[in-house]
C-alpha cells in the first residue's frame, strides 16, 4: 500500500497536505502523532470512506479507483458503532468472513462459520461468541473488531488504534498474532497512540503533525504520546502533544 | 375447518400469509437502521398511487406498486443527501402522496370512501390476479431478504466496515427501501396501508425480545408475522370483525405478551465475568460462619467465573473450594 502527496479537505478545511507514506509487504507500519493530527482521516481516504482531493492511493500495486481486491483488505475502526440490541460477537466477526465469498477464488475457501471461530480463538474469546455484543466492556468489543477483520484472512490489515481499551494481558496476545501475520507477509498499518505493545514488531513509524509527516523512520525512542520525554527540536512550535491548539479535536 | 373450502378464504389465508412473512422479514432490516416509520411514510406515498389508478381507471395494485417504489427511491435519496432537509423532504413527500391520493380519489368523483379498501385492508375482495402478483412480488422480496440476509446484516451493523470489504453499500440501501416499498403494497389488501407498518415492526421487536442474535430474530419475525397473519384472518372469520385490524392488534398482544418471557429469560441465562488474569485470585475465605450452602436451587444468582460459578451473596461473589467458599 502506498500514499503519495495525499490531500485530503474536510469541510473547507485541509486535513491532509501532501502525505506520502508506504507500507511495503510483510511489515508494519505505525502511524503516530497527537489528537487532530489527521491519522484517522488517512486511513479513511486509504481505505475509500472519505474522497481525497489531490495525490495518488495504491493498494497492492493498483489505484485506489480500480482495486477491486477489498476482501484483502481488514479494517479495524477506531471504536464500535454497531448499536444492534440482539446482536451475539459470533454474528458480528461471521461478517468478516462476509467478504472471502467475494475473492476470486485464489485461496481455497474455508468456511464461514470455522473461520470466525478461528479468529475469535485467537483475540481469546472463543467461548464467548454467543453473547450479544453489546454486553461486552470496551476492550472486548475492540477485540471482536480485530477478530472480524481477522477472519476476512486478509492481506493489509488496517487498524485505527486496536488496543485501545484492552487490558495488558490481551494486548500481549494479540501483539503476538499481529507479528505471526506479518511475518507470513501480511501488511499492516496501525495507529498508535501506546506504541510499547507492538514496538517489537513495528517497521517504520510515521508521526503525523498538523497533517503533514514530520517524521518517518524507525521507531523514536520516545513515542510523542509520552509527553514527559519530548525533544522540542523534532516538531514544529506550538504542536506538542496535549497542548494543541483547542481547535483541533 | 369448512372455511378452507371457500375460495375468498384462500386467497385471503394466501395473502395474508405471504403479508405475514415478507413485512417482519424486511421490516427486520428496517428497524435495525431506525427506520421504523419509513414503511408508515411508504404506505402515504402507495395512496398516491391507488388515486392514480382511480383516476385513469389503471389496475391499483401495479399503479400502488410503481408510484411507492419511485416514492422510496426519492426517499432514499434524500436520506443519504443530507440530514435537516431530508426530513422535511420526507414530511412533504408523505403528506404530499396522502393528498393527492385524496384528490385524485375525489376527482374520479369516488371521494375517501374508495379508499377505504386499500387504508384499512379488504382481504375478501382480492382477485386471483392480484394474488399472481402478490405472489410474484412477495417471492422476490422474500429471496432478497433472506438470502442476502449475511450482507444486508454487515451494513446494518457496520456500513464502513461493509464499505471496506466491497459490499455495495449504497445498491442495497436502495434495494432495501425499494422492496420495503413492494411489501407495503402488497400488503394493502391485507392490513391497509395505514397498518402495514405495525406488521413490518411489532413482530420484529417481539423476536427480539424473544430470540437471541440477530437471525434467530429474523428467523423469529418471520415465524411470529405469519402465525399472527393466519390466525388474523380466521379469527376475523369466526367473529366476523375486520381481518386488518385484527392482525396488527394480535401482533401487539403478542408483544405485549414477551415482555414477561424476556425478563425470565434474561434471568435464567446465566452471567458470566471473564478471567482475564490468568494467576489465580489471592485465597481469601470467607468466615466460617457461613452456614448456607449454595447450589442450582439456592436462589443465590450464579455466575460463570473463568473454570467455575461464583454464587452473588449479599453483594459478595462466593466461590465454591475445598468445602468452604472464597471471596472473588
Amino acid at each position: 500500500m502506498s500514499v503519495a502527496g495525499l490531500g485530503v479537505r474536510l469541510g473547507g478545511l485541509p486535513v491532509l497536505r501532501q502525505v506520502d507514506i508506504e507500507v511495503p509487504v510483510g511489515q508494519m507500519v505505525a502511524l503516530l502523532g497527537a489528537n487532530g493530527s489527521g491519522k484517522t482521516t488517512l486511513i479513511r481516504a486509504v481505505l475509500g470512506l472519505t474522497p481525497h482531493q489531490s495525490g495518488r492511493i495504491e493498494l497492492f500495486g493498483r489505484p485506489q479507483a480500480e482495486f477491486k481486491g477489498w476482501a484483502a483488505v481488514g479494517y479495524v475502526p477506531q471504536r464500535a458503532t454497531i448499536s444492534l440490541h440482539s446482536t451475539t460477537l459470533g454474528e458480528v466477526v461471521r461478517c468478516g468472513a462476509l467478504a472471502r465469498r467475494r475473492r476470486d477464488g485464489a485461496r481455497p475457501a474455508g468456511r464461514p462459520k470455522e473461520l470466525a471461530a478461528a479468529a475469535l480463538a485467537k483475540v481469546g474469546l472463543a467461548d464467548q461468541a454467543k453473547e450479544l455484543f453489546l454486553h461486552l466492556s470496551g476492550g472486548q468489543q475492540q477485540r471482536a473488531l480485530l477478530a472480524r477483520a481477522l477472519a476476512q484472512e486478509p492481506d493489509l490489515l488496517v487498524l485505527d488504534e486496536p488496543l485501545a481499551g484492552v487490558d495488558l494481558f490481551h494486548q500481549e496476545a494479540i501483539a503476538t498474532h499481529l507479528d505471526q501475520f506479518r511475518r507470513q507477509g501480511g501488511s499492516i498499518l496501525v495507529v498508535l497512540h501506546e506504541t510499547e505493545a507492538l514496538a517489537g514488531s513495528i517497521d517504520r513509524a510515521v508521526v503525523l503533525s498538523e497533517g503533514r509527516v514530520a517524521q518517518d523512520g524507525p521507531l523514536p525512542p520516545d513515542p510523542p504520546s509520552h509527553r514527559h520525554e519530548h525533544e522540542p527540536s523534532t516538531r514544529p512550535a506550538g504542536l506538542v502533544t496535549g497542548m494543541e491548539p483547542r481547535w483541533i479535536s | 375447518m369448512d372455511f378452507l373450502s371457500l375460495a375468498f378464504m384462500q386467497r385471503a389465508l394466501l395473502t395474508a400469509g405471504l403479508a405475514g412473512l415478507t413485512s417482519p422479514a424486511i421490516g427486520t432490516y428496517i428497524v435495525q437502521r431506525r427506520l421504523s416509520l419509513l414503511g408508515d411514510g411508504l404506505g402515504h406515498v402507495a395512496i398516491a398511487g391507488v388515486g392514480l389508478a382511480l383516476l385513469t381507471g389503471l389496475a391499483p395494485l401495479p399503479a400502488a406498486v410503481a408510484v411507492c417504489v419511485v416514492g422510496a427511491v426519492a426517499i432514499e435519496f434524500l436520506r443519504q443527501r443530507g440530514q435537516t432537509s431530508g426530513d422535511i423532504g420526507l414530511a412533504i413527500l408523505f403528506y404530499g402522496g396522502l393528498s393527492s391520493g385524496v384528490l385524485m380519489a375525489s376527482a374520479a368523483g369516488r371521494g375517501a370512501g374508495a379508499l377505504q379498501a386499500y387504508l384499512f385492508g379488504s382481504l375478501t375482495t382480492v382477485s386471483w390476479g392480484d394474488l399472481k402478483l402478490v405472489c410474484a412480488l412477495t417471492l422476490v422480496v422474500l429471496v432478497f431478504a433472506v438470502g442476502q440476509s449475511r450482507q444486508l446484516f454487515a451494513i446494518c451493523a457496520d456500513e464502513d466496515y461493509a464499505r471496506v470489504i466491497g459490499l455495495k453499500v449504497q445498491l442495497y440501501n436502495y434495494l432495501i427501501v425499494v422492496l420495503a416499498a413492494v411489501t407495503v403494497t402488497t400488503a394493502m389488501r391485507t392490513v391497509g396501508l395505514l397498518l402495514v407498518s405495525a406488521l413490518m415492526v411489532v413482530p420484529v421487536a417481539t423476536a427480539q425480545n424473544l430470540c437471541h442474535g440477530f437471525f434467530a430474530g429474523l428467523w423469529g419475525a418471520m415465524g411470529i408475522g405469519l402465525v399472527v397473519a393466519l390466525g388474523g384472518v380466521v379469527a376475523a372469520y369466526w367473529a366476523d370483525l375486520a381481518p386488518g385490524a385484527l392482525i396488527v392488534v394480535g401482533s401487539i398482544a403478542l408483544y405485549v405478551l414477551s415482555w414477561p418471557v424476556a425478563a425470565l429469560s434474561h434471568r435464567r441465562r446465566r452471567r458470566r465475568i471473564d478471567q482475564t488474569d490468568p494467576t489465580a485470585l489471592p485465597h481469601r475465605p470467607t468466615g466460617d460462619e457461613h452456614a448456607h450452602v449454595h447450589g442450582p436451587d439456592c436462589g443465590h444468582s450464579a455466575l460463570e467465573h473463568g473454570d467455575h460459578l461464583d454464587y452473588i451473596h449479599a453483594g459478595h461473589r462466593h466461590a465454591p473450594h475445598q468445602g468452604h467458599y472464597d471471596e472473588h
